[in-house]
């Protein structure tokens, strides 16, 4: 009885999301994080006017966020060329590597702006479950895509993403 | 209950109200289940119910200044090596929150860190079964920008339900350059903060007097310029007894020194920690990985490999002293040595030795607890330590490989209280090669050998796996104990798995057998029993 109970309030707190989903604009929730120095930083400062921005979260012990990273490392400059797109690398590292992820940015040769999400309270606000996540946010701060995991080309598609964006 | 289903029904109904207008939600789901068949060889017992299952949903809401969320969880009944204490269905975890006037204001459940953690932290990492949130009041205050006054006060979730005591903290966080206009621009960047902890739990034992209030204090600076960096924090805690210390009355100390150089193509860490008796639950009487009010970082490097993760550290409760360096260099683009992409190169060591103590002469209690004074020196009581180096190219457009050795000395009689048992001493060695055989299509090949005189011995692993971007991944895995001195036990662990991924959803499902062994996530590790089956897991989010 009891657990019928809290299948019924579940199911109608996940029936009334249902009916409103497909009715809300995907927005991107304000969550403060902190630059490399230290120094607050809002998620909603992220937003480009007009560009496009790749959002990817990633963390010094997970392989294929690194993977992705260098994937779109090697094109990062054509791509801003061509679509105007800032990439920023949202590390979920805790205290126990987050001193790390400075040397790890440099020494991967990455050009992107870095942010630190400590205790992960951006990732939990946006439904992230696990590293890589990443998204796209249109011109006016608006997720538009995203995708969880990496595989060898799956930089392509953000690629066609981004350009379907700059047009 | 009652009470719940109706916070249920008017979260709800709320959202159908505000629906009309705009805001956001966010959610994900979570499905792990596992069906097993018993295997005596590799100890994986047999299951009566066959099938386990955890699950879990969450739900986010946010519109300009308001936002809530809860989620619902189901272990019906818990996987094998989670706690059990984790059971049946529930909405532990519901918050709602506004933000004004430079004020944040969380009702319900919440996750907080101060400064690095030392002092406080509630965490979460759902697979590894470790969830510490605090249920109660949050209040965050930016007076201007660039300084963060936090207070908080909450009783802290144990399983299904919450521990017996309160906890009750406050902290600051002041960046000088962001409040100070003249230091803006400045290229010296300066942040300080400070923490105070306290944690209230009723004394009803009979035979010790103990401390209802048992507060901590920490301190700590970051002070950066020019790519060097370095970030401390001191932690101090007032008399603990508890049942991880043998209830001794010993105050707890720690300090982490975390200092690093990078410049575009190089990269250097030095880490140091000296922890002792810094275990800090909000329950005396509570171990394992329930209850931790703070958190004590692991100061080794976190492998990515199955073998270089059969023995992984977990940091000592009782005290320990730490040192981690790691330097890594980019051999450059379009150079004789590097090659067309560059080449990375990457040195780690790491060290971590016993307390040097001095145990004070008949100052011993009823359970054995020694009261003991502890110098700045470490022991010469090695627990664990690893040295590794790593290589990785990117030949062509098509082909890159990775190589990684390392030496790792493990004390399991510390680490996993064993008794009389040799240090573990074991060799590996990782390669990893991937193959774009189209835009799309990827073959990744990763063979390890670990070999070892000590406990199971020799292993070697390989693993075969095919991507498909953007969807499909098939792998195939043999983890084979070659070297195992019983030759009954020379098992090779076949697994066979494929995952399918569209956007945030991925589903991936296994068959085969996984050996015993300790997982870490994120700086917490659990014990995974060994088990043989089919297991399904399904994430998704939106």
């Amino acid at each position: 009885m009891k657990t019928l109970k809290i299948l019924l309030s579940a199911a109608l707190v996940f029936g009334s999301l249902a009916f409103s989903i497909d009715e809300v604009k995907k927005a991107l929730p304000s969550v403060n994080m902190k630059t490399l120095d230290g120094e607050v930083f809002n998620s909603s400062n992220m937003k480009k006017d007009g560009k496009p921005v790749f959002v990817s979260f990633w963390a010094t012990w997970c392989t294929n966020c690194i993977k992705e990273l260098n994937a779109i490392s090697d094109y990062y400059e054509d791509w801003q060329d061509e679509t105007g797109v800032t990439v920023y690398a949202i590390s979920i590292d805790d205290s126990r590597n987050v001193d790390k992820v400075g040397p790890r940015v440099n020494k991967e040769g990455w050009d992107y702006e870095i942010l630190l999400d400590e205790n992960s309270d951006f990732f939990r606000s946006l439904g992230g479950t696990m590293p890589p996540y990443s998204f796209i946010l249109d011109g006016e701060g608006n997720i538009v895509w995203e995708h969880t995991g990496y595989h060898e080309g799956d930089e392509d598609i953000v690629k066609s993403v981004l350009d379907k964006l700059a047009k | 209950m009652l009470r719940k289903i109706l916070f249920a029904a008017g979260f709800s109904s709320f959202l159908l109200g505000v629906s009309q207008d705009e805001g956001t939600f966010h959610g994900s789901v979570q499905w792990d289940a596992q069906q097993y068949t018993e295997d005596s060889l590799i100890g994986a017992p047999f299951v009566e119910e066959n099938i386990l299952s955890n699950f879990r949903a969450d739900l986010l809401y946010s519109k300009k200044n308001f936002y809530g969320g809860l989620r619902f969880e189901s272990y019906q009944n818990i996987m094998q090596g989670f706690d059990p204490r984790f059971q049946g269905n529930k909405i532990m975890y519901r918050y709602a929150g506004f933000k004004q006037d430079g004020f944040d204001i969380t009702i319900g459940s919440f996750y907080e860190q101060f400064g690095n953690g030392m002092s406080l932290r509630s965490y979460y990492a759902p697979t590894l079964g470790y969830d510490t949130f605090l249920d109660g009041l949050r209040i965050k205050f930016t007076p201007k920008e660039g300084i963060t006054i936090k207070t908080l006060i909450g009783k802290q979730r144990f399983f299904m339900t919450y521990s017996a005591g309160i906890v009750r903290g406050a902290d600051v966080d002041w960046s000088l350059n962001q409040t100070i206009k003249s230091l803006n621009s400045s290229k010296h960047k300066l942040i300080f903060g400070g923490s105070a902890v306290s944690r209230y739990q009723n004394d009803d034992d009979p035979s010790f007097t103990l401390p209802q209030n048992v507060n901590a204090y920490s301190v700590r600076g970051k002070y950066s310029i020019n790519g060097f960096s370095v970030n401390s924090e001191y932690t101090w805690k007032c008399q603990d007894p508890h049942v991880i210390n043998q209830f001794i009355y010993k105050h707890g100390q720690s300090l982490v020194v975390n200092m690093n150089y990078s410049t575009k193509g190089f990269g250097a860490y030095l880490g140091l920690k000296r922890a002792d008796n810094m275990s800090y639950r909000s329950d005396r009487n509570v171990t394992g990985n329930a209850g931790m009010i703070n958190y004590q970082p692991v100061m080794t490097k976190q492998h990515l490999y199955s073998l270089t993760n059969l023995y992984p550290y977990a940091t000592n409760a009782n005290g320990e002293y730490a040192i981690n360096g790691e330097v890594g260099y980019k051999i450059p683009k379009k150079s004789k040595l590097g090659g067309k992409y560059g080449t990375n190169i990457n040195a780690n060591v790491s060290y971590v030795y016993g307390l040097d103590k001095t145990f004070l002469e008949g100052q011993v209690n009823s359970l054995g607890g020694k009261e003991y004074t502890a110098s700045w020196t470490p022991s010469d009581s090695l627990y664990f330590s690893d040295i590794n180096f790593e290589i990785k190219r990117k030949f062509n457009k098509k082909f890159k490989a990775m190589f990684l050795y390392a030496k790792q000395h493990y004390n399991i009689n510390v680490v996993q209280g064993k008794v009389d048992h040799e240090m573990v001493v074991q060799d590996i060695f990782v390669f990893e090669t991937t193959y774009k055989i189209t835009s799309k299509n990827a073959l990744i090949l990763q063979l390890q050998n670990l070999t070892s005189e000590q406990e199971e011995g020799d292993w070697a692993f390989g693993m075969l796996e095919f991507t498909m971007a953007p969807n499909w991944f098939f792998a195939v895995v043999d983890q084979w104990n070659y070297g195992n001195s019983s030759e009954d036990h020379r098992v090779h662990y076949y697994l066979g798995s494929f995952g399918y991924s569209k956007g945030t959803s991925r589903l991936q499902i296994s068959y085969g057998k996984q050996r015993a062994g300790i997982t870490c996530v994120g700086g917490v590790c659990r014990f995974v029993p060994a088990s043989n089956g089919l297991s399904l897991s399904l994430t998704s989010s939106f």
